[in-house]
């Protein structure tokens, strides 16, 4: 049977458009917050349910938190969509939906206005319809948007809300909606919308009253957030490091915050959007990921991430003008990849544990598994360098060699050189070798040891 | 003596100069002195007969001893000395310090020499760790001279020693030469005790060892060459101006540092290299090849292949940067495929030689630029070029925490943490689109958190306040 035969009103809450997406200048400061209303004017709207039809209890509902919600807060704004309404059921008409009333300011007397004057009659094409809603949100993205579906009944157009919901991730779409069956099967309620969002069932007016009321404050940000950056103590003292937060499903970014301690020294509350899972990222260093957080609705949430960290600082002793900016390679313990690049003279934190540190003088020096601890800097000092001049009397190959670990390794090499050429480098013992152009000969070869001293230049004539 | 004449020796003799390059390696120095200090075994055990008979082994060595040294009397720039260990005490003492320096070096001790090898006896022990520490005061303090130490034994130390520690101790101390060993009726098996001491001889017979104690002889006191040839993917000697350090494969001690050569007739030049060990050669390409234990053989030249085909990497910015601060920051990591670590770091706007190959380079930029896969072909210059950054000047009105971020792999990655200090700040970006999230320092709402989009362009500035 197409006629749905148990009156459902649905809320259906889904988000479209995102508050970071543009070049806001605000992280998170919504101008407005949009909840359209779709409602399912299908012929089994006007069953009974409990003394009077399902249409005139979602009538009565919706007209009741339009009106509470815009006395209350003038920045929220409400819209109309209606399906089935326009043709009769036995037309069968699968693309039956009309935005009655488009977002505006105080719209709750055009809602009423057009609820009253609807009467249901056709059939339910569900996903058709939310495809359709979409549209209804203005382009604009500094709002907090959701879509409120009521109906009564599953799709009776051969939609498929999975497929739809594929299509809009593929698109990078986020619709995650909240669905509040009125005296459906709960199961089959729950089984159907799993898709698309999340099923809440209702049996009457009372409790039909009480989920719409839930959703809409959902929408409106009265769930709350606090994030707890844990300390190695498991104490949530850090703080000052940023933080995104990723819809779980689409992988779009949502908010980007520095993270922040109120007064008291206790992270604050944020107001996130309550539909859908996150995915949120802590911007250590390495970063830390905390994938698929589920908010509770309507309730204060606390999500606890470890990130405990300590300071790396790399100091230089001797320092003087003139000298290049040294930087350091810092990766994980026995990792291959650049985690970071540190210059010289600054401090940075991250998260404790190992770390390889390769610093970028010439020589250069690999220090293995430096320990950074919580709450302790970690010093590394070298000297700076010294500089090398060379004053070739003819043109020359030359190079720099050093003994380490029982192996003489090249430092520097000048290739040919024939006129005055210097290079930083680290203090200690080294080895000028050259070799005239002139003359082709390996056995003309010279070896001239020598010292470079922090800041001192060392000039050898050759 | 017509060897005197042969122009062979003559740069023999004058490339001994090279050796000890602590000091100043290929300068011209007065002729070397070679003494070569005997350590014969007179142990009990020397009176027995050859495994294979022909009488005893102490009379076998007696006689080879004898010819040579008649034969080293004639060479000029020669001093020998004898020492024996075994002569004193009898086997039944066990007298570990039986070793006596029965001649001294000096110039005319040839007929002591021949007569205590006459006159001494097999008697005792055989303290071989003790008399290779004792040998090393034997030798005259004297920079110029080589040393050298021909021990005979037929057995391994009986006294506890370990004489292949000592050995390699005075090596290092550069008081001798790697010893020769020649050892007397010695199982194959046993051969290890002996090779740690130094270059190891195996006798069997009286004529085996004088076999032995001529070829030892032989590549102590002649010429030996080494010709390294530097390979190009042709197989050719073509690869040239590449810095060769030599180091003593036992000691590890530097001993030669060369520059390849390519001589004017298009061959690499020849290394004159003192053949009393063994080598390992380290060609310093970038990265550095080894080749570990090259032995020498005297008289004539040894060839060592090593292949070398390199070409170049040049690293530049697509146009010229803002200043040279930027560009000397902007270092690019380049490592060598399938190996861990930094192969080598070149600043932008040079050329550097590598050996060909595939190489993946990772440039410091922000967002650090990575090129994987360069592939340096033999000869020729590779040039990677990459976008000069742009400049954002980032003016605070108060004091923020926050950083610079980017968008990669559909994740937003910080790549600049602020200052947290009031000052302002200036940072190199590679041109694209990023995002500054901050707040200011004293707010105590995460909500107070800020987002400015920026766009640079390569080569110019931009400014940001926030």
């Amino acid at each position: 049977m197409r006629r749905t035969k148990i009156l459902l009103i649905t809320l259906l809450l889904a988000l479209a458009g995102l508050p970071c997406e543009a070049q806001s200048r605000f992280a998170y400061q919504p101008d407005a917050s949009r909840i359209l209303f779709i409602l399912d004017a299908s012929g089994s709207m006007l069953n009974a349910f409990g003394g009077q039809t399902k249409y005139a209890i979602a009538q009565k509902v919706i007209n009741h938190i339009t009106d509470s919600v815009m006395k209350a807060n003038p920045k929220v704004e409400f819209a109309l969509r209606v399906l089935g309404h326009q043709y009769p059921d036995a037309a069968h008409n699968c693309t039956d939906t009309k935005l009655e009333v488009p977002f505006s300011r105080n719209d709750a007397a055009q809602v009423a206005a057009a609820l009253s004057r609807i009467t249901p009659q056709g059939n339910t094409p569900l996903a058709y319809t939310l495809f359709q809603a979409l549209g209804d949100f203005p382009a604009d993205t500094l709002s907090t948007n959701a879509i409120v579906l009521i109906t009564d009944g599953v799709e009776t157009c051969e939609g498929n809300l999975c497929a739809l919901q594929d299509a809009l991730a593929k698109k990078r779409i986020a619709m995650r909606p909240f669905i509040v069956g009125m005296g459906l099967n709960p199961d089959t309620g729950m089984a159907y919308f799993k898709c698309i969002g999340t099923f809440y069932n209702t049996y009457n007016e009372a409790s039909m009253n009480h989920v719409v009321n839930a959703v809409v404050s959902q929408a409106l940000n009265t769930t709350s957030v606090q994030v707890n950056l844990l300390s190695a103590y498991g104490q949530p003292t850090e703080s000052n490091v940023e933080m995104s937060f990723y819809d779980h499903g689409t992988g779009k970014l949502r908010y980007q915050f520095v993270h922040t301690l109120t007064a008291a020294g206790i992270p604050d509350t944020l107001y996130l959007d309550p539909v859908g899972h996150y995915d949120l990222v802590i911007h250590t260093i390495p970063e830390v990921k905390k994938e698929d957080i589920e908010l509770v609705p309507g309730k204060h949430n606390q999500v606890a991430v470890e990130v405990p960290r300590g300071n790396l600082s790399l100091e230089m002793d001797n320092v003087s003008s003139g000298y290049s900016a040294v930087q350091c390679l810092v990766r994980e313990a026995g990792s291959d990849a650049i985690l970071n690049v540190q210059d010289f003279k600054t401090s940075t934190a991250y998260l404790v544990g190992h770390y390889d540190l390769e610093i970028l003088t010439t020589p250069r020096i690999l220090m293995q598994d430096v320990e950074i601890e919580q709450s302790r800097t970690k010093s590394i000092k070298i000297p700076m360098a010294g500089t090398l001049q060379i004053v070739p009397s003819q043109a020359s190959s030359a190079s720099v060699l050093t003994n380490s670990e029982e192996m003489t390794h090249k430092v520097w090499d000048f290739y040919s050189v024939s006129t005055p050429e210097s290079v930083e480098l680290q203090p200690g013992n080294y080895q000028l070798v050259f070799r005239p152009d002139k003359g082709k000969q390996a056995g003309n070869t010279r070896v001239i040891p020598f010292t470079v001293t922090s800041g001192k230049t060392t000039a050898i004539k050759i | 003596m017509k060897q005197l004449l042969h122009p062979l020796l003559y740069c023999w003799l004058f490339c001994w100069t090279a050796f000890g390059m602590k000091t100043m390696a290929q300068d011209l120095k007065p002729e070397k002195t070679n003494r070569i200090l005997f350590l014969l075994d007179v142990s009990a055990s020397m009176d027995n007969q050859w495994h294979s008979g022909g009488g005893s082994k102490m009379d076998a060595a007696r006689q080879v001893l004898d010819e040579q040294i008649d034969k080293l009397k004639l060479k000029p720039n020669m001093e020998i000395a004898l020492r024996v260990f075994g002569s004193l005490s009898p086997y039944t003492a066990n007298d570990c310090s039986d070793t006596k320096l029965l001649v001294p070096f000096g110039k005319a001790n040839i007929p002591y020499i021949k007569e205590a090898i006459n006159t001494v006896r097999p008697n005792g022990v055989t303290p071989i760790a003790m008399s290779l520490q004792k040998a090393a005061d034997d030798f005259p303090a004297d920079e110029n001279a080589r040393n050298i130490i021909i021990m005979i034994t037929d057995g391994e130390e009986s006294c506890g020693g370990d004489p292949c520690a000592i050995s390699l101790a005075l090596q290092k101390k550069q008081i001798f030469l790697r010893p020769f060993v020649i050892a007397l009726d010695n199982e194959d098996a046993m051969a290890q005790k002996f090779e740690c001491m130094g270059n190891y001889y195996r006798a069997s017979s009286p004529e085996t060892l004088r076999n032995s104690l001529a070829a030892i002889v032989d590549l102590a006191l002649n010429p030996t060459y080494v010709q390294v040839d530097l390979l190009d993917l042709n197989g050719r000697p073509s690869e040239t101006d590449v810095d060769l350090s030599f180091s003593d494969t036992y000691t590890h001690l530097d001993k030669y540092q060369y520059y390849q050569t390519i001589t004017y007739t298009g061959v690499p030049d020849t290394l004159n290299l003192d053949p009393v060990t063994r080598y390992d050669l380290t060609v310093h390409t970038i990265p550095e090849i080894v080749k570990t234990g090259i032995s020498l053989k005297p008289n004539q030249v040894n060839f060592v292949n090593v292949p070398a085909p390199q070409g170049f990497l040049l690293v530049k910015m697509q146009t010229p940067s803002i200043d040279n601060y930027i560009n000397n920051k902007i270092k690019c990591i380049i490592r060598q495929q399938g190996q861990q670590g930094t192969t080598n770091v070149q600043k932008m706007n040079t050329s550097e030689k590598y050996l060909c190959g595939h190489y993946d380079l990772e440039f410091l930029t922000l967002p650090r630029t990575r090129i994987p896969d360069i592939d340096i072909a033999e000869s020729q210059t590779t040039t990677i070029q990459i976008p000069a950054p742009g400049q954002l000047s980032i003016n605070k009105s108060y004091p923020v925490f926050g950083g610079i971020f980017y968008y990669h792999n559909n994740r937003w990655e910080l790549l600049y943490e602020l200052n947290q200090n009031l000052g302002n700040e200036s940072v190199a970006l590679q041109p694209g689109t990023y995002r500054l999230v901050y707040r200011s320092k004293n707010a105590r709402k995460t909500t107070d958190s800020k987002i400015q989009t920026i766009t640079i362009t390569g080569g110019s500035n931009a400014s940001v306040t926030l």
